[in-house]
C-alpha cells in the first residue's frame, strides 16, 4: 500500500472512531428522550391539558355572566341576538379556546362558534337565572399550549441528541489527532527506520497511549545498540593492540559487515508536542452561539414593518463587516504582540456580547455585534499570524472551523430557549471571557498558518455557501419560519451541524464549487417548491461543510473566513433590498428569491472558474 | 483510547446532555404553565382593557373616566391570583387603582423596563421580587396609546424559573441511570476495540514475535514486525561481529 493510502487509511480509523463515538451518542440521547416523553414527563403534561381547562373554565364563567345579566334584562336566552358574533370575537382573541356555544336547559345546543366545533370535551358552565339552571356554556380547550409544549420537546430531544453526537465526535477526533494519529505517525516512521538498519535514539512518546510502545520498542532496540557499543570498544581495543597492523584488514572486514546498519545519526528534536487546538475553537464556538438569535433580536428591537427587514441585514451585514475588519487588524499586526492581541481582542468580543444582555436599542446592537464579530476574528488570527510559531497543526484546521460553525449555533439557541435570548448572549460573553483568561493563563500557539491561496473558484464557492446559509438559517429560519421557536431552531441548527461535519466525518473529497452549488440549490428549492424545511437545513449544511472540507488546512485561513464573511454581508444586503426600494420589481421577488438569485450567479461563476 | 476512558467519556457526554435536556425541558414546561396562566388573565385583562377603551372612544380624558375605578374592583375579584389592579398614564403615574394609595404614586421602574421593551405595543410582564405584573396599552380610536393597566398578581400566579426542574430530574432520574449504564458499556466497548492493535504492537515488542502481527495490515504492525525482524537480525550480526573480533584479539 503506498505511504499517502496508509496515512489516509490511518485517519480514516480515527474518523470512524469518532462516527462511532458520536453516533452512539446521539442515539443514547435520543432514546433517552423519547422515553422520557413517553414514560416520564406524563405527569407534567397532564397538568397542562388541566390548565387549558382552567382557561376554558374562566372563559366559561365570563360568557355565563354576560348572559346572565341579558337574562336579568328579560331577554329568553334562545331569543337573544348577535350571540354568535360575541362568541367568534372571544373565540378569535383567545388562541387557547377552539370551540365555544351556548346550550339550553336540554343541552341542544343554541349558538356557536365554529358552528361544526367539537364539543364533546368541552368544559360546561351553568348559566343560571334567578334560582333555575336555563342552559350551560360550551367551551372546548385548544390544546394549541399544550401541544406547542410537546413539539418543543420533541424538539429539544433531537437537537441535545445531535449536540451530543457532534460534541463527542469532535472531542474524540481532535484528541485522537493529538494522542494517536500524530505519535503513531512518528513511531511507524521510527520502526520503518529500525527497518532500514537505522537504530537511533528515537525520541519518546509523550505519556500516552503510546507509552507501552514506545518502552516495549526501547527494550527491543536497546540491547543491539548497547552490544554495539561494546563491539565499537573491543574493536578500539583490538585495533590498538595491532600495532603492527598484521589485522587490520581483518578487523576492517568484520567491521564493514556492519556496514548496513546505522547506530548513531543525530536525530533532530523539536519541540512541538504541546499545543492548545481547544481556544480558537472554543472561542468560535462562542462567536458563532449567538449567531441565530441577532436577526429576530434586531428584528425585535424596531417596529415591524419594512424597516424590520433592514434592521435584520444592519445587524447581520454589522456582525460581517466587523468580523472582515477584525481580519484585516491581524493582517496588519501579522502575528506581532499575538497573545496581547488575543487577549485584549477577546476580551472586547466577550464584553460586547455580555452588553446586549441589557441593550434595547437597534443602533447599539448593531455596534456591538460589529465589535463582537471584529474581536473574535481578530483573536483567532493575531495568533496564527505569528510566523515564529512553529508548533501547528493545520491538518484539521477545516474540522475546527466546521465545529464551531455547527455547535455553536445550537448551542446559543438552547441557552435562549432555557434561559433567554439576553442571556445566552450573556452567556457566550462570559464563555469568551474565559477564553480569554485561558490564552492570557497559557500558550496560545497551535493555531492554523496564515498564509494561505485560494483559487478563484473556491473564494467564490466560500462566499456563495456563506450566503446560502446566512439567508436560510440566520434570516429566513430564525426570523420568519421560527421566530418564538428556540426548540425547533435548535433542531434546524442541529441538522445544519451534523450535515456541515458529514464531509469530514464521511472522508468525502468532493471540489468546493460543488458544495456551493449544493447550497444554492437548496435555497433556490425552498424559495421556488414546497420541500421539507429538515432536508433544506440538511443540503445547505452540507453544502457548506463540501465547500470548506474540501479547503482542508486552508479552511481557517484569512480568505476562507473572509470570503465566508463576505458571503454573510452579500445575504444581509440582498434581503435588504427589497425594504430599500418598494415598489420595485425586487420589492415583489423578495429576499429570500433575491439570496437564492445571488447565490446562483456566484455559484455559477465558481463553478466556471473551477473548470478552467 | 482504552475501555475506561471511552466509558468515561461517553457516560460523561450522554450524562451532561441528558441533565441538560431535563433543565431545558423542565423551561420549557414552566412556559407553557406560564403561557396557560396568562391566557386566563390575558382574558380578563382585555375584557377589561376594552370596556375601558370604549369609554376612551367617546372623547373623554383617561384620567376623567369615572366608570374605570368600580370596574377596576369587579376585575380583581375576577381571579384569586389577582392582587390588584391599576390604570396609568404614559408618564408613568397611576391614575387608577384598587389600592387608593398608589393613586398618584410613580409606576415601578420594572414596568417601564417591561414596556419599553415589548415598544409600548403590546402586553408586557414584569417580575418584581414578590409579584408578577401584567399589563397592556389602552388606545383611543385613533391608536394613541393613552395609558396602560395593569394586573398585578401573586408571586406564585405563573410559574417560578426552575420550579418544575426538581419534579422532572426526578422523574428522569431511572431513565437516566439506565442510559448512562448502557454509555459507559457501549463506550468501554468501542473504546476498547478502538486501540488493541496498539496493545498487539506492544506485546509483540515484548515478545519480539514479529509473526503476531502478520496479516495486521496496518502502518503500525508492519513498521513494528519489520523493526522486530531487523532488530534481531541485527542482534545476531552484532554478536558475530564481536565474536569475530575477539577471535582476532585472542589471536593478537
Amino acid at each position: 500500500m503506498p505511504r499517502s493510502e496508509r496515512r489516509a487509511a490511518q485517519f480514516g480509523r480515527s474518523d470512524r472512531i469518532a462516527v462511532s463515538f458520536g453516533f452512539a451518542a446521539a442515539a443514547l440521547v435520543l432514546a433517552a428522550a423519547v422515553l422520557l416523553e413517553a414514560f416520564r414527563f406524563g405527569p407534567a403534561l397532564v397538568r397542562l391539558d388541566a390548565g387549558a381547562r382552567g382557561v376554558a373554565a374562566a372563559v366559561g364563567r365570563a360568557v355565563a355572566n354576560d348572559i346572565e345579566r341579558a337574562l336579568a334584562l328579560g331577554i329568553p336566552l334562545d331569543g337573544m341576538v348577535g350571540v354568535v358574533p360575541y362568541l367568534d370575537a372571544i373565540r378569535t382573541a383567545n388562541p387557547s379556546v377552539s370551540a365555544l356555544a351556548v346550550a339550553d336547559r336540554a343541552n341542544a345546543v343554541l349558538f356557536a362558534s365554529p358552528p361544526d366545533g367539537v364539543l364533546s370535551a368541552a368544559v360546561a358552565t351553568a348559566v343560571v337565572a334567578g334560582e333555575t339552571t336555563v342552559g350551560a356554556v360550551l367551551v372546548t380547550p385548544a390544546d394549541a399550549i399544550a401541544e406547542r409544549v410537546r413539539s418543543h420537546l420533541r424538539a429539544l430531544g433531537g437537537a441535545f441528541a445531535i449536540l451530543a453526537g457532534l460534541a463527542i465526535g469532535v472531542v474524540v477526533r481532535l484528541w485522537r489527532l493529538e494522542r494517536i494519529d500524530l505519535p503513531e505517525a512518528r513511531f511507524v516512521a521510527g520502526g520503518r527506520a529500525v527497518a532500514r538498519g537505522v537504530f537511533a535514539d528515537f525520541s519518546v512518546p509523550r505519556p500516552g497511549p503510546f507509552t507501552p510502545l514506545g518502552i516495549a520498542a526501547a527494550r527491543l532496540t536497546g540491547p543491539v545498540r548497547r552490544a554495539h557499543r561494546r563491539f565499537l570498544a573491543l574493536t578500539d581495543e583490538v585495533t590498538a593492540l595491532d600495532v603492527a597492523g598484521r589485522y587490520r584488514g581483518r578487523i576492517a572486514a568484520v567491521h564493514a559487515s556492519l556496514g548496513e546498519f546505522v547506530f548513531e545519526r543525530p536525530i533532530r528534536r523539536r519541540a512541538l508536542e504541546r499545543v492548545l487546538l481547544w481556544w480558537p475553537l472554543l472561542a468560535l464556538t462562542a462567536g458563532e452561539a449567538t449567531r441565530l438569535l441577532a436577526a429576530s433580536f434586531a428584528a425585535d428591537r424596531v417596529v415591524s414593518g419594512p424597516v424590520t427587514a433592514a434592521a435584520v441585514s444592519a445587524s447581520i451585514g454589522a456582525g460581517a463587516l466587523g468580523g472582515l475588519a477584525g481580519l484585516g487588524l491581524a493582517v496588519l499586526l501579522a502575528g506581532r504582540m499575538a497573545k496581547l492581541a488575543a487577549f485584549v481582542a477577546l476580551l472586547v468580543a466577550a464584553a460586547a456580547n455580555a452588553a446586549v444582555f441589557t441593550t434595547r436599542d437597534i443602533n447599539h446592537f448593531v455596534a456591538l455585534q460589529a465589535v463582537a464579530g471584529a474581536g473574535v476574528w481578530l483573536a483567532v488570527f493575531a495568533v496564527a499570524g505569528d510566523v515564529r510559531l512553529g508548533r501547528r497543526r493545520p491538518f484539521l484546521a477545516a474540522l475546527l472551523l466546521l465545529a464551531a460553525l455547527a455547535i455553536g449555533p445550537v448551542l446559543g439557541v438552547i441557552a435562549a430557549e432555557a434561559a433567554g435570548r439576553r442571556a445566552a448572549y450573556l452567556i457566550a460573553g462570559v464563555t469568551m471571557g474565559g477564553v480569554a483568561l485561558l490564552v492570557l493563563a497559557t500558550s496560545p500557539g497551535g493555531a492554523p498558518r496564515l498564509r494561505t491561496r485560494l483559487t478563484p473558484g473556491e473564494t467564490l464557492a466560500l462566499a456563495t455557501a456563506g450566503l446560502a446559509l446566512t439567508a436560510w438559517a440566520d434570516i429566513h429560519l430564525s426570523v420568519i419560519v421560527l421566530r418564538e421557536d428556540y426548540a425547533g431552531l435548535a433542531l434546524h441548527a442541529g441538522l445544519i451541524g451534523a450535515a456541515m461535519l458529514m464531509p469530514a466525518a464521511l472522508g468525502m473529497t468532493s471540489r468546493a464549487p460543488l458544495g456551493a452549488a449544493l447550497a444554492t440549490a437548496a435555497l433556490a428549492a425552498s424559495a421556488l417548491i414546497a420541500i421539507p424545511f429538515a432536508l433544506v437545513s440538511l443540503a445547505i449544511g452540507l453544502g457548506l461543510g463540501t465547500a470548506v472540507h474540501a479547503l482542508g488546512a486552508r479552511g481557517l485561513s484569512v480568505p476562507a473566513i473572509a470570503a465566508l464573511l463576505f458571503g454573510t454581508f452579500a445575504a444581509a444586503a440582498v434581503t435588504a433590498i427589497p425594504s430599500l426600494l418598494p415598489d420595485t420589481a425586487a420589492a415583489r421577488i423578495g429576499g429570500r428569491e433575491l439570496a437564492a438569485l445571488a447565490a446562483a450567479g456566484l455559484a455559477f461563476f465558481a463553478l466556471i472558474t473551477a473548470r478552467r | 483510547m482504552g475501555s475506561t476512558r471511552g466509558a468515561s467519556l461517553l457516560a460523561g457526554v450522554v450524562l451532561a446532555a441528558l441533565i441538560a435536556l431535563v433543565l431545558t425541558s423542565a423551561r420549557t414546561v414552566e412556559d407553557g404553565e406560564i403561557a396557560l396562566a396568562e391566557a386566563k388573565l390575558d382574558f380578563i385583562l382585555l375584557e377589561t382593557e376594552g370596556t375601558i377603551e370604549r369609554n376612551l372612544g367617546l372623547g373623554l380624558p383617561l384620567d376623567e373616566l369615572q366608570q374605570v375605578e368600580p370596574l377596576l374592583e369587579r376585575t380583581v375579584g375576577r381571579a384569586p391570583e389577582i392582587l390588584e389592579v391599576d390604570v396609568f398614564s404614559t408618564a408613568g403615574v397611576t391614575l387608577f387603582s384598587t389600592d387608593r394609595g398608589a393613586v398618584g404614586e410613580a409606576v415601578p421602574l420594572a414596568w417601564i423596563a417591561a414596556i419599553t421593551e415589548e415598544q409600548g405595543l403590546t402586553r408586557w410582564r414584569a417580575r418584581e421580587r414578590e409579584t408578577t405584573t401584567l399589563g397592556v396599552p389602552l388606545l383611543n380610536d385613533f391608536g394613541r396609546t393613552e395609558g396602560f393597566i395593569a394586573l398585578i398578581l401573586t408571586g406564585n400566579a405563573l410559574a417560578v424559573p426552575l420550579s418544575r426542574v426538581p419534579e422532572l430530574l426526578l422523574a428522569a432520574a431511572p431513565v437516566l441511570a439506565g442510559v448512562v449504564t448502557l454509555a459507559a458499556l457501549l463506550g468501554a466497548l468501542i473504546g476498547g476495540r478502538a486501540d488493541r492493535r496498539l496493545a498487539v504492537a506492544a506485546e509483540a515488542l515484548r515478545t519480539r514475535e514479529a509473526e503476531r502481527l502478520d496479516g495486521d495490515g496496518t502502518a503500525l504492525g508492519e513498521a513494528v514486525a519489520a523493526a522486530i525482524r531487523r532488530s534481531t537480525r541485527a542482534g545476531e550480526e552484532v554478536d558475530a561481529a564481536a565474536l569475530e573480533m575477539r577471535r582476532i584479539d585472542a589471536e593478537i
